[in-house]
């Protein structure tokens, strides 16, 4: 289908090049026959017409001396003899008389003979393609004595005509030659323009069908990973003894995870292909989470690593979180890599915004300094000019290199643009500016995260899951299960619609992508049943192609998820499709921690409270641990550290400025 | 010299062509014989504009070749137009327009001619459209050129002959 269309496409353009070929050619001929009818065959004959007049004025001297012969009785025969005479001249060059007939009328009023004596018609007189001319024959005092009718022969005309049409044809012969040439050229080089262009769009789709895969095998074990990691974090015993763990593992798969995504932008090569998707994002935790990550990288190169955030920036912007927190970590992962001594400062700061701006927009200055190696004021353009900097020493430490040119594109498509100062030994400031629309408030106290949700209310429901891969179907139960919900499970689409006869799901979790029938058989063989035209079925893929998800919704599934799957939007889905009403949690662990005030043997000082409410408030990790660290040292803050340090440790800020707000020293 | 007939050498041979072929119109005039004045001559003007110190060359050379016409001896005087205009005089042959005239001058000096039957000639181009009876047309030969529509207002009577061999404008 696809060689038919391709020669589809060849076999157009080649018509087409044809059809103008074909169009100018026939308009070259036809103004090579235009030119010869209206400009070179007439001005021929014109020039034809005057060697024919001045080829009769030429014979007029022998005939006035015919005329004029004195002798009455002799002039009849002496202006025959003449006539007889200019007949008889020949041209050799076209072979034949120059005139062919000759017509003599006398005014015997002036010329003293017999009426009609002299009055000659001698040869051709009536030849259609002759030139006829008309001559008045002078007397010595200007008197009119005659009129000559010259029928002069069109041969000079034929044969100047023959040999300027002989030329002609030459000429057009030539053009055409070289024209039909230039045509094949043309058809031979678009052809292979078409066999190169098909070249490389089968190369790019082999490209991306490989980054497709390859994207696709690293993304199904991160969702195991991801899927246990999700677990663990909600098992508070787990939690207590490994929670740091835990978290590394976490954001370490979930960086991971960022980079596969890297991995597609690169494949994608320039921005054009990157979409941005804003939404509401809480700052201070965007900027906390960089910050954690960050600091880690640093401690272990033993370096200073400080942030800098101003007071006034907004609590809520909408933005493409993913695509900043993909900029803003590879400027920060930059600064560290290349900084072995000294600081790196990560700072946020507020701009001033316009007044009728200020209540919709804040123009917020990200800014990350180092103080590393630096970059030679020549090789600063290089380095944003894609693969250039592939080959620069100071970028090809490790790492693909390209870091910087997706971040640039990036800023680009987010209305900005990446700058960048540096002084060779002493080190870089990269920054830019971006003016973000504020988020609403009050969607942020109804989120999911800040309350837990135990099961649901109503009968229990059943699900089945049909993937092939065991500890994504495992994950996958371990989620559901803390929920109360039954779950089956398939491994393989065949068994899975075995299952949906024997155990009447309430709802599928449909895997696209398995061995024997995938999820898209599958789904067409559920809907062919009657009995399930109406079950919800969601799919999970961690196929990401935009090609996926429109053949996802072309075979009817009622919901799509991306693997790794984040149990929130699992959640969610579940509750859309299934209309669930969710059950919460009445009092958590740290709810009833918060209220036993008792339990603190001291309490800090009411100052040093207030400093940590308003770093909670600001999401300041940092700040809090420092503060933290400080109490730990001093024994009888133990509890109120044990009690509090957990919901510091999980980024529960709300909770604990609730809790802090209780507490009374 | 600007205007003048001998302003470049195109005119000039154009005139001098002319002085020709005006002589064989001349000769054409079957009316000769109603022409002949009371002294027993035919009388031929030159028409000037301004530049009377030109026209005697030309009146020279007439004269030279035209001392007479069907035997009868023939006088040439130079006029400027306006003498022309005021002469009350209709029994001159001919008159040849020795300087381009204005549009509105070649207008009275042809409805004088008409008014006279008498052969006005110029051999300035353009003239013979605007009305003048007699001219020179130039293409792959020279050949009289006669405005028909005037030769029909003028009663002026030439040989079919000459008109067999002349250029005729009708419009």
């Amino acid at each position: 289908m696809m060689n038919k269309l391709k020669c589809g496409g060849r076999f157009k353009s080649n018509t087409v090049i044809s059809l103008i070929f074909i169009i100018v050619l026939v308009a070259f001929l036809a103004s090579f026959v235009r030119y010869w009818n209206t400009v070179l065959d007439p001005r021929l004959r014109l020039a034809s017409e005057t060697h024919a007049e001045a080829l009769s004025q030429s014979q007029t001297g022998v005939l006035l001396k015919a005329i004029e012969t004195k002798e009455t009785h002799q002039r009849n025969r002496v202006v025959k003899e003449v006539i007889e005479e200019i007949l008889l001249v020949s041209d050799p060059s076209i072979n034949e008389p120059f005139i062919k007939g000759l017509s003599l009328q006398v005014d015997y009023d002036v010329v003293d003979s017999e009426q009609g004596s002299l009055d000659f018609s001698e040869g051709v007189l009536s030849c259609e393609n002759c030139f006829r001319t008309e001559v008045a024959i002078l007397g010595v005092n200007d008197e009119l004595l005659a009129i000559a009718t010259f029928n002069i022969t069109d041969g000079y005309y034929r044969l100047l005509s023959h040999d300027m049409k002989d030329e002609l044809y030459n000429q057009a012969y030539i053009t055409v030659f070289l024209f039909s040439s230039v045509w094949l050229v043309m058809l031979v080089l678009v052809s292979r323009l078409h066999q190169v262009n098909e070249n490389i769009e089968t190369s790019d789709r082999a490209k991306t069908r490989f980054m497709a895969n390859v994207t696709h095998e690293l993304r199904t074990p991160l969702n195991a990973i991801l899927g246990y990691t999700q677990l663990f974090k909600k098992d508070k015993e787990i939690m207590s003894s490994y929670g740091k763990g835990v978290e590394t593992i976490h954001r370490s798969a979930d960086h991971l995870l960022m980079l596969i995504n890297d991995i597609l932008d690169f494949s994608k090569v320039d921005a054009e292909g990157i979409k941005l998707h804003q939404k509401e994002t809480l700052l201070n935790d965007f900027l906390n989470t960089l910050m954690e990550m960050t600091e880690v990288r640093a401690t272990l190169k033993d370096i200073n690593f400080d942030c800098v955030f101003s007071d006034q920036l907004p609590d809520l912007v909408l933005v493409d979180e993913k695509r900043l927190r993909q900029v803003l970590l590879n400027l920060l992962n930059n600064a560290v890599k290349f900084t072995s001594h000294g600081t790196v400062t990560f700072s946020v700061s507020l701009l001033p915004e316009k007044n009728t701006d200020k209540y919709t927009f804040s123009n917020i200055r990200f800014s990350i300094s180092d103080t590393g190696i630096g970059i030679p004021k020549s090789h600063l353009k290089e380095i944003f000019v894609p693969y250039q900097q592939v080959e620069n020493k100071i970028t090809r430490a490790e790492g693909s290199g390209l870091g910087l040119t997706i971040s640039k594109n990036i800023i680009e498509k987010m209305g900005a643009t990446l700058k960048v100062d540096s002084t060779l030994g002493k080190g870089s400031v990269f920054w830019f500016d971006l003016k973000l629309p504020l988020g609403l408030q009050s969607s942020t106290t109804t989120h999911l995260m800040n309350r837990n949700v135990v099961g649901y209310s109503g009968a229990a429901k059943r699900i089945l899951s049909i993937d092939d891969n065991e500890f994504n179907r495992d994950v996958i139960r371990q989620y559901l299960n803390q929920y109360d919900f039954i779950v089956d499970e398939a491994s393989s689409g065949e068994i899975g619609l075995q299952q949906l006869d024997s155990e009447k799901p309430d709802l599928v979790l449909l895997d696209i992508l398995m061995p024997g029938m995938d999820g898209f058989d599958v789904i067409k063989q559920i809907r062919s049943n009657e009995n399930y035209r109406e079950i919800p079925i969601i799919a999970l893929t961690a196929a990401v192609q935009p090609e996926i998800e429109e053949k996802v919704n072309a075979y009817g599934f009622s919901d799509i998820l991306i693997k790794p799957i984040v149990e929130d939007e699992l959640l969610d889905s579940l509750k859309t499709q299934l209309a669930l009403e969710w059950v919460y949690e009445e009092k958590t662990e740290i709810d009833k921690i918060a209220f036993k005030q008792s339990d603190f043997t001291e309490l800090p000082d009411q100052h040093i409270i207030d400093a940590l409410k308003e770093h909670a408030t600001k999401h300041n990790i940092l700040a809090i641990r420092e503060m933290m660290k400080t109490l730990e040292q001093e024994s009888c803050y133990q509890q109120f550290v044990e009690k509090l340090s957990p919901l510091a440790r999980n980024y529960q800020f709300v909770k604990l400025v609730e809790i802090l707000n209780k507490i009374q020293t | 010299m600007s205007g003048s007939l001998l302003a470049d050498s195109f005119s000039e041979r154009r005139i001098n062509v002319g002085l020709k072929l005006f002589r064989i119109m001349l000769v054409a005039d079957t009316n000769y014989q109603e022409k002949v004045s009371d002294k027993g001559y035919i009388s031929i003007y030159l028409i000037y504009s301004s530049e009377k110190s030109n026209i005697a060359r030309l009146e020279a050379r007439l004269s030279q070749s035209l001392t007479s016409l069907h035997d009868i001896p023939v006088q040439i005087e130079s006029l400027s137009l306006d003498q022309y205009l005021n002469r009350n005089d209709n029994r001159s042959m001919g008159a040849f327009i020795a300087e381009r005239l204005s549009a509105l001058s070649l207008e009275k000096a042809i409805n004088k001619s008409i008014f006279n039957h008498q052969i006005l000639f110029s051999p300035f181009e353009g003239d013979v459209e605007a009305g003048v009876l007699g001219g020179v047309s130039v293409e792959s030969k020279v050949k009289p050129f006669i405005n028909m529509k005037t030769l029909k207002k003028s009663e002026v009577k030439i040989k079919n002959f000459y008109l067999k061999v002349a250029k005729q404008h009708d419009e």
